[in-house]
């Protein structure tokens, strides 16, 4: 981060402002109420304060340095204290150095000087921790823009997740089909009929209802996707082959709703509705080295001239991982001629 | 033209779901004068089977892989009356409601389904040539303006299909539109309008009243006389720009 005082024109301003008064009131009172000459009194406002001006500045990367870290607010403080108090000390005998090699000669300025060296520390600590304030404020605001940000961002990505699961999770096209393959079996089957509808209204009612919940275990999403994928497997027949490698601890770690559903809604809109081969759609879920690794795919005929969508639901999935877990290297595609698979890594808490 | 050999009528049903066919049969069993010769399971097959039997009905899916029920109709040569057998109600039903051709939204009920075969035998006996309803059928289809994600082309016994991401762009030559993806060169017959009313205009663009290329395709664009300019492709090949074309290239590609 750069220092806010210096990229920015009005804070500049404010900052050279607020030093001009300072030293004009410094220049005043020596020249005038204490009776040194014009030249004195300019010179040791304009070294003295000039030089507060400068460490100003350079102050902010300290301050940064003091944050970055996790640091308690009795050793942030702890810290200002001492890098605070050889600073302004410092600042003190180097202006004293200055002025002193300057004006050697005039003996009533050196002793006023000597004199008044505690005084000018006090004023210098007060005017670095004024400083360091302004500072802290300027980066409380801005961590504060930044969460509001952030939380309307992720608010936004996950109601547009919502509509896409009225649009699409629901998708009409499925409900009525799987539907028209119940009417179909409660002439042939009625057995298979009443478990394909059973399992269809479980599914709309996981569906349904996980809005309630940001976050929900694998087990429970991968529950509905093989429901899902049952009732497909109905409809499709021979045409769709499903697979799947889960380990059983993988299953406990939880995940953002509605993230892989549409995996397998492209898989059977892109793969099987397209494809007069049999498609297989494989899910490999296993936890390794503090993530949890996802891979769903599905191959599809070479030749297939299925339409290319939008790429809509995957940029979603895609954002959402980012914005929960604040990284962007979680979501992975790969593909080639006959293959499509996309990858998800969970992050485990340790 | 009533099967001679049964005194049957003669239906296929083309549908990608097993479960889906099984239903038109049983409901069937209530019309013992219409006989299926033929089930199929994507429009392909279907096209092959129409052509083999020229049955009097078919009962058509719409969302199915390789070419779908609409591509399907596009390309048919023989005139069978089409009763739509389809979860797919959004256009399907704005664009049929005139036409005679009946449409069954799944799941739908024997009744229904009995309804839309009396319309179809009335319609069958009546002796009124099939032709008009689909001829009909397919000027509503031109009509609907879904983008085109691929364009599908029957020549001879030979149905090809070319996703529009190859078409590299098309010439109007008569009552035909050239086809050409840099490797092929096909004929659909259509016009240029039509084409440019249906790719996506994200990736088409129509440069001349006799072409429309791809955009993503395109390599360079010169002056060419005082008021044309000529458009070089990726490929070397070079299409003549017209005023209104070089404008609405300015308009698009921002330049």
């Amino acid at each position: 981060m750069l220092n806010p005082i210096i990229t920015q024109k009005k804070h500049f301003l404010v900052y050279i402002m607020s030093f001009l008064v300072i030293m004009t009131f410094h220049f005043a009172i020596m020249a005038f109420f204490l009776g040194f000459t014009f030249l004195i009194s300019a010179a040791d406002a304009l070294i003295y304060n000039g030089l507060l001006f400068l460490l100003g500045i350079g102050v902010w990367y300290i301050v940064r340095f003091f944050t970055l870290s996790e640091q308690t607010y009795q050793m942030i403080l702890a810290d200002h204290l001492v890098t605070g108090g050889i600073i302004i000390l410092g600042w003190l005998f180097g202006g004293m150095l200055l002025l002193s090699t300057l004006f050697g000669k005039e003996a009533s300025y050196i002793e006023f000087l000597n004199n008044s060296l505690a005084w000018r520390f006090v004023y210098g600590i007060l005017i670095y921790a004024v400083i360091i304030m302004v500072y802290y404020l300027i980066n409380y605001y801005r961590n504060y823009q930044e969460k509001l940000l952030e939380e309307s961002r992720l608010k936004q990505a996950v109601q547009e997740s919502e509509l896409n699961l009225l649009k699409s999770q629901i998708n009409p096209h499925f409900l009525f089909n799987s539907l028209n393959s119940i009417n179909s079996l409660i002439i042939a089957n009625p057995d298979k009929a009443r478990e394909m509808l059973l399992e269809l209204s479980e599914f709309l009612r996981y569906t349904v209802r996980r809005n309630e919940k940001e976050q929900v275990s694998l087990r429970d999403e991968i529950d509905n996707i093989r429901k899902y994928l049952d009732i497909e497997k109905i409809r499709f027949g021979d045409r769709l082959v499903i697979e799947e490698d889960i380990s059983d601890e993988c299953l406990k770690v939880m995940i953002p709703n509605m993230i892989l559903q549409p995996l397998y809604e492209n898989a059977i809109k892109h793969g099987v509705n397209e494809s007069t081969d049999a498609v297989t759609i494989t899910t490999i879920c296993h936890a390794e080295n503090n993530y949890l690794n996802i891979s769903i795919s599905n191959n599809y005929s070479p030749g297939n001239l299925s339409r290319k969508g939008k790429g809509i639901g995957l940029e979603n999935i895609k954002r959402r991982l980012a914005l929960h877990y604040k990284r962007h290297d979680l979501f992975e595609i790969r593909r080639n001629s006959f293959n499509f698979e996309v990858i998800i890594k969970i992050p485990l808490f340790s | 033209m009533q099967n001679d050999v049964t005194g049957k009528y003669t239906a296929i049903i083309i549908d990608d779901e097993e479960l889906a066919r099984k239903v038109i049969v049983k409901y069937l069993e209530n019309h013992p004068e219409i006989a299926v010769v033929e089930e199929c399971e994507n429009g392909f097959t279907g096209l092959k089977a129409i052509s083999r039997h020229k049955p009097d009905l078919v009962f058509l899916d719409i969302q199915m892989p390789k070419i779908n029920g609409f591509e399907l109709l596009e390309i048919l040569d023989e005139k069978p009356l089409i009763i739509f057998s389809t979860a797919h109600d959004e256009f399907a039903i704005k664009a049929f409601d005139h036409n005679a051709v009946d449409y069954l939204l799944k799941p739908y009920s024997q009744k229904r389904f009995d309804e839309s075969i009396g319309r179809a035998l009335q319609k069958l006996s009546s002796g009124v040539p099939i032709v008009e309803e689909i001829d009909k059928l397919k000027d509503e289809l031109n009509n609907t303006s879904e983008i085109l994600h691929r364009v599908v082309i029957k020549s001879g016994t030979q149905v090809e299909v070319i996703p529009a991401d190859a078409i590299e762009y098309l010439e109007a030559a008569d009552d035909y539109v050239e086809i050409h993806t840099g490797t092929d060169k096909l004929l659909k017959q259509q016009t240029l309008t039509w084409f440019e009313q249906r790719l996506d205009p994200d990736k088409f663009i129509r440069v001349h009243r006799s072409f429309i290329v791809a955009i993503a395709r395109i390599s360079k664009i010169e002056p060419y006389s005082k008021d044309s300019f000529v458009l070089t492709l990726k490929s070397g090949k070079e299409v003549n720009v017209s005023k209104a074309g070089m404008k609405s290239l300015k308009e698009k590609l921002s330049f």
